[in-house]
């Protein structure tokens, strides 16, 4: 018999699958740690902060569909582990400020854009405008929580993904981004 | 919202997040102390966050009742629907539904048998792969056509399915009734239970063409 519950939700089960993604995800977070790191040290203490936010966020992830998980993934482990490595090097995290008469782009510019031409410009997107228009418009976070999740600032949250948005228009219009 | 947006996010980016995950093959040895941290999270996960869950569970058990109110010709084989899900527990929430098993007790506790499409796909090239103990993943491309196949345990299984603005029926699939819906990507599902797995399949193919592939998922070893 199916069984349609329209209970709470049980905390045994939030857990058992909080341990699942550990278990299953942590060798893979480490890797791509390391790929960035290069010391374990420091690569096992961005899984376990990772798994930190991920335990902060739990009630959202719980919401994140199957298929778009493996991206959620890859995004927290790899911010978690380039903001260790700045923060090691003493690195201060650049930032490209928009003017101050610069408008925030309304994405619905982008609903009659052809879909390849679209697709591909995304596609050629730094890796740190990709992930927070995936995390805001694909996983609906918002940008409060994409803040807390990458150890930005709400304004720096809105900046990149304003500029993102901006380099996206850039390149349509100008038919690609340059090589 | 503009969906054009959001799914070229989706279709341009996902591909390459999965590839970067996929291709990580690390066996890091985990120090005792990372391992202790580690387990301490794990356990007290439960406490801190049991207010927020629960409050969150009373919001969309609200929201649920409703949409199912408002969805009862959607869902008005509601005897064939449970039928067809022996030993499956759906939570449907707002945006998603959760997928868990009520009864595991007669499947097997590992992936013993090997269940694959049958189809005839050598159109396509797999661009996706992902096996462990409990569960197999295997993602075939074609362009922009995608098909992608889950084999799941019934033990330990809880599976988040995007429902959000979709329509659930059923539809058979041989002898099984699955369950079936089109979600905000476009993209159709269909989730079956074959007696000892559960067996998710999702494609932007078109309803038909999918179900016409779910029916050669056979057992290959």
């Amino acid at each position: 018999m199916l069984y349609i519950y329209l209970s709470t939700l049980d905390t045994d089960e939030e857990k058992d699958y909080f341990e699942e993604l550990y278990l299953k995800y942590r060798q893979k977070m480490y890797g791509i740690a390391y790929s960035i790191l290069h010391n374990e040290q420091d690569s096992e203490d961005a899984v376990h902060q990772a798994f930190l936010k991920m335990a902060d966020n739990f009630s959202k992830i719980l919401k994140i569909p199957r298929q778009e998980l493996p991206a959620y993934i890859v995004i927290i482990i790899r911010n978690t582990s380039i903001n260790i490595y700045n923060k090691n090097k003493k690195r201060s995290e650049h930032i490209v400020e928009l003017r101050d008469d610069q408008p925030a782009l309304d994405i619905d510019f982008f609903e009659n854009i052809d879909y390849e031409q679209l697709t591909k410009v995304i596609s050629q997107l730094p890796d740190n405008y990709k992930d927070v228009l995936y995390l805001r418009y694909v996983n609906d976070f918002s940008c409060k929580e994409i803040a807390k999740m990458l150890d930005i600032s709400v304004d720096s949250v809105y900046k990149r993904i304003e500029r993102a948005k901006s380099s996206l228009k850039e390149a349509l219009e100008e038919g690609g981004f340059n090589e | 919202m503009s969906k054009n947006f959001r799914n070229a996010l989706f279709d341009s980016l996902s591909p390459e997040y999965e590839e970067k995950l996929s291709a990580q093959t690390s066996e890091h040895s985990f120090s005792p102390e990372f391992e202790k941290k580690m387990e301490k999270l794990v356990k007290r996960r439960s406490k801190p966050y049991y207010k927020l869950i629960n409050s969150f569970g009373k919001r969309v058990a609200c929201v649920a009742a409703t949409l199912l109110i408002a969805s009862s010709v959607t869902i008005l084989s509601v005897d064939a629907f449970r039928e067809s899900f022996a030993n499956m527990i759906v939570n449907v929430y707002e945006k998603f539904s959760a997928v868990s098993s009520e009864e595991p007790t007669n499947s097997p506790d590992t992936i013993e048998d090997i269940y694959e499409i049958t189809y005839d796909l050598s159109d396509y090239t797999v661009n996706y792969e992902e096996y462990d103990e409990y569960s197999r993943n295997i993602s075939y491309i074609n362009n922009d056509i995608s098909i992608n196949f889950w084999q799941y345990t019934k033990k330990n299984l809880h599976i988040n399915l995007n429902t959000e603005d979709a329509e659930i029926s059923t539809v058979n699939i041989g002898e099984y009734e699955a369950m079936y819906y089109l979600d905000n990507h476009n993209y159709d599902h269909l989730i079956w239970d074959n007696g000892d797995y559960l067996i998710l399949l999702s494609s932007n193919i078109g309803k038909d063409e999918l179900i016409s592939i779910a029916k050669t998922v056979k057992k290959v070893e």
